[in-house]
């Protein structure tokens, strides 16, 4: 591997790293399965040849992998005995919020749950989850409205919550 | 025209809409609804409390930097116990023999000089038993 390219990999790693973070938490549950499956892709993609830093389909690429990733290691995990994982160490309430969010992800179809966290928790736009989950991007849209409305009813306690404090017009996580 | 929720979730996702659709999607009750509904369950699930320990991941990477700092200082002192080993022997080799019956003076020979004398001397006479014998005698 060169220099430059070693560079590369190294700025589109920093850059990428806590969303793709982020992505796998929510996809595996678990924070340090998360931490080393974002090394694992990370692996992958200084092994591989990603577009160019200019190209937008980047990220999508990057996500491509990552979804790989996970899907291997959902797949793997079914193969192994289930064992239960800590709760992270956060305060009581919030891990009750946080296993609330985790049981309402799980119930979402597996495309739909990787379509939504694309959207919500890495901030890709619509083009690029279509690109990384190789839908059209009318099929995003659909996955996308319908893991909303399953996720508005089984969070509507958090929601109405959230609603009380007040909302902001922010991004999605990027 | 599009369905007035997927006009306001485009929105909310930052994707271009036609203002003129998104006005009439925002004259929709429902839709007014499901915009703030979005925008908490965004922040409901966003907020979920995941940390990159981005701290131990540094310390992952100093740790292994640690390894091979650890394994290079690990050969290169190795390679100068070898070399320093090679050089002492060397050095007994090419130096001159001294004739002696007792046991190890090469080594002795080796050492650096400025040794202290030693405290008392045993010398071999010829004709002299020195085996053991039950009784002492």
């Amino acid at each position: 591997m060169t220099g430059a390219r070693v560079t590369d990999v190294e700025a589109f790693f920093d850059e990428h790293r806590n969303g793709v973070f982020r992505y796998l938490r929510h996809i595996v549950g678990q924070a340090d399965v998360a931490q080393d499956l974002t090394q694992d892709v990370f692996l992958r993609v200084s092994r591989a040849t990603p577009p160019e830093t200019d190209d937008p389909r980047r990220r999508a690429w990057l996500f491509t992998v990552a979804r790989n990733v996970a899907l291997n290691h959902l797949r793997d995990r079914q193969r192994r005995p289930q064992s239960v994982p800590l709760a992270d160490s956060v305060a009581p309430a919030t891990q009750e919020l946080s296993v609330a969010i985790g049981q309402a992800l799980d119930a979402l179809s597996i495309e739909d749950r990787h379509v939504f966290l694309m959207r919500e928790i890495a901030g890709l736009s619509y083009q690029e989850i279509a690109a990384a989950c190789e839908l059209s991007v009318e099929a995003v849209r659909s996955r996308l409205r319908r893991a909303r409305q399953e996720l508005r009813t089984s969070l509507s306690g958090p929601i109405a919550m959230h609603r009380a404090r007040g909302v902001t017009l922010g991004r999605g996580e990027g | 025209m599009e369905d007035a929720h997927d006009i306001v979730a485009a929105l909310v996702d930052g994707e271009r809409v036609d203002a003129d659709d998104l006005q009439r999607a925002l004259g929709d009750v429902d839709a007014r609804d499901y915009l703030i509904d979005l925008l908490a369950l965004r922040e409901v699930v966003a907020g979920r409390p995941v940390v990159l320990n981005t701290a131990s991941g540094q310390g992952r990477r100093s740790s292994t930097a640690w390894w091979l700092v650890a394994a290079a200082a690990l050969c290169i002192s190795t390679l100068t116990g070898f070399v320093a080993g090679q050089r002492q022997t060397q050095r007994a080799v090419s130096a001159p023999t001294h004739t002696s019956a007792a046991p190890g003076n090469a080594q002795r020979d080796s050492m650096p000089t400025g040794l202290p004398k030693p405290t008392s001397v045993i010398r071999l006479q010829s004709g002299v038993d020195w085996n053991e014998r039950p009784g002492g005698s």
